[in-house]
C-alpha cells in the first residue's frame, strides 16, 4: 500500500515537472501579441505594396496610350511606343518584385497562423474522444470513477496544448531566425527601390508620367470643342493618379520596409525574450496602416 | 552629397514639363515637348540598367523567403497533428478493449 502511495506521489511529481518544463518553453502573452501584430503588418504590407505594382502596371499601360492619342509616336526611340506600351512596368519586372513582396505577405500569414489557436478545440474533442475510449475498457471501467476519467481527459488535453505550446515556440523561434537575414534584405531592396527621390520606382513612373502631362498640356492649348478637352482632362487625370502614387505610396512603402527591418530585429529578440520591448513591431504596424490608408484613399479618389 | 544621374535627370524632366505648363508660346512648348522626350529617354535607359541589376536581388531573397514560408507551414502542420495522434490513441484503446472482449468471450 505505501510502495503503491510512493509511486502515486513519483508519477504525480514527475508529471507537475514536466507540466512546469513545458509551461515555462511556451509564448507568453505579449509575445504571441507580438508575433501576431508583426503577421499582420506583414501581410498587409506586402499585399498591397504588390497590388500597387499591379496598379502601377495599369496606369503605364493607360498613360502610354493616351500620350500616343494625343501626340503621336515618341519622339525618343527609349520611350514606350504601341508596341511598348508597358515600357517601364514590363510583366517581368512587375513579377519579379511583386513575387517578392508576395513572399512577404505569404511570411506573415505563415507567422499569423502559427501563432493562432487552432488547436484547443481540436485537443478537447481529441482528449473526450480518448476518455470515452478508456470508459469502453471494462477493466479500467472497473477501476476509475467518473471523475478520476473526467481528471485523466484534463489532464490529457493539458499536456497535449503544453506539447504544442512548446513545439509552437520552437517553430517560431527558428523561422523567425532562418528568415531574418532574407527578410532584412528584401526590406533594404523595397526602401532602396522605393525611395522617392532616388528609388527607380518614382523615376520609372516618371518617365511615364512627365510625356503624357506635356502631350496634354499642349494638346490642351489647341483644344477647341468640349470634347477634346474632356480626351485632355482625361489624360491629365491619369497623370494625376500616377503622381499621387509617385509621391505619397512610393514614400509610404519605402517608410514601411524601414519599419519592418527594425521590426524583424525585434521580433527575433521578443521571441526569446518576453520582457524585450515591441515599440518597434508597433512602428511597423502604424507604417503599414499608413500605407494602406494612402492607397484606399488614392484608388476611392 | 552629391545627387545621382538619376535624380539629376529626374529633376531636368520635372523641370522641363513645368515649363511646358507654363508656356504660352506653341514654339516653345514644340522645342521643350522634344527635349523632355530626349532627357525621359536617358532616365529610362538609366532606370533600365539599375533594374536590370535589381531583379536578380530579389530573385535571391523571394526564394529564401519561399524556403522558410514553406518550412512554417510543415510546422503549423505538425502543431495540428498532435490532436490526431490523441485521436489514434483513442482508436487504439478501442481496439484493445474489442480484442480484450472477444478473448475473454471465447
Amino acid at each position: 500500500m505505501t510502495t503503491r502511495r510512493a509511486v502515486d506521489w513519483r508519477s504525480a511529481l514527475t508529471l507537475a515537472v514536466l507540466v512546469g518544463i513545458l509551461a515555462g518553453c511556451a509564448l507568453s502573452a505579449k509575445q504571441r501579441a507580438a508575433v501576431g501584430q508583426f503577421g499582420d503588418s506583414a501581410t498587409t504590407f506586402g499585399d498591397v505594396t504588390s497590388s500597387e505594382l499591379k496598379a502601377m502596371r495599369d496606369d503605364t499601360i493607360k498613360m502610354t496610350t493616351a500620350r500616343l492619342l494625343l501626340g503621336g509616336r515618341s519622339s525618343d526611340p527609349n520611350l514606350g511606343d504601341p508596341t511598348t506600351l508597358d515600357r517601364g512596368f514590363e510583366l517581368k519586372r512587375v513579377e519579379t518584385v511583386s513575387g517578392a513582396t508576395r513572399g512577404l505577405a505569404a511570411y506573415g500569414k505563415s507567422l499569423a497562423a502559427l501563432v493562432d489557436d487552432t488547436q484547443s478545440a481540436q485537443l478537447k474533442a481529441a482528449s473526450n474522444e480518448f476518455v470515452a475510449s478508456l470508459g469502453r475498457v471494462p477493466a479500467a471501467r472497473e477501476k476509475l470513477s467518473d471523475k478520476q476519467l473526467e481528471a485523466i481527459g484534463t489532464a490529457v488535453q493539458e499536456v497535449g496544448g503544453l506539447w504544442v505550446e512548446w513545439k509552437r515556440k520552437q517553430a517560431l523561434t527558428t523561422i523567425v531566425k532562418a528568415t531574418r537575414g532574407a527578410v532584412d534584405q528584401l526590406c533594404d531592396l523595397l526602401a532602396r527601390d522605393f525611395d522617392p527621390r532616388t528609388g527607380w520606382v518614382a523615376q520609372q513612373l516618371l518617365v511615364i508620367e512627365a510625356p503624357l502631362v506635356g502631350q496634354a498640356s499642349d494638346a490642351l492649348a489647341g483644344a477647341r470643342t468640349y470634347n477634346d478637352r474632356k480626351t485632355v482632362m482625361d489624360a491629365f487625370r491619369l497623370a494625376q493618379s500616377s503622381r499621387m502614387r509617385r509621391t505619397e505610396v512610393v514614400a509610404r512603402v519605402s517608410e514601411a520596409a524601414k519599419a519592418m527591418k527594425k521590426a524583424n530585429d525585434a521580433l527575433a529578440q521578443a521571441v526569446e525574450d518576453s520582457a524585450w520591448s515591441t515599440q518597434d513591431i508597433q512602428s511597423f504596424a502604424e507604417r503599414a496602416r499608413s500605407l494602406q490608408t494612402a492607397v484606399t484613399t488614392i484608388v476611392s479618389d | 552629397m552629391a545627387n545621382t544621374l538619376g535624380e539629376e535627370l529626374s529633376g531636368s524632366v520635372s523641370n522641363i514639363t513645368a515649363l511646358i505648363v507654363k508656356t504660352a508660346s506653341k514654339s516653345e512648348r514644340t522645342r521643350l515637348l522634344k527635349q523632355q522626350a530626349q532627357i525621359a529617354g536617358q532616365l529610362q535607359v538609366f532606370v533600365d540598367k539599375v533594374v536590370d541589376e535589381a531583379l536578380p536581388e530579389y530573385d535571391a531573397a523571394a526564394e529564401a523567403l519561399n524556403e522558410a514560408n514553406n518550412e512554417a507551414a510543415a510546422a503549423k502542420k505538425k502543431l495540428d497533428k498532435v490532436a490526431g495522434t490523441i485521436k489514434k490513441f483513442a482508436a487504439a484503446i478501442d481496439k484493445l478493449a474489442a480484442l480484450a472482449a472477444k478473448v475473454a468471450a471465447a
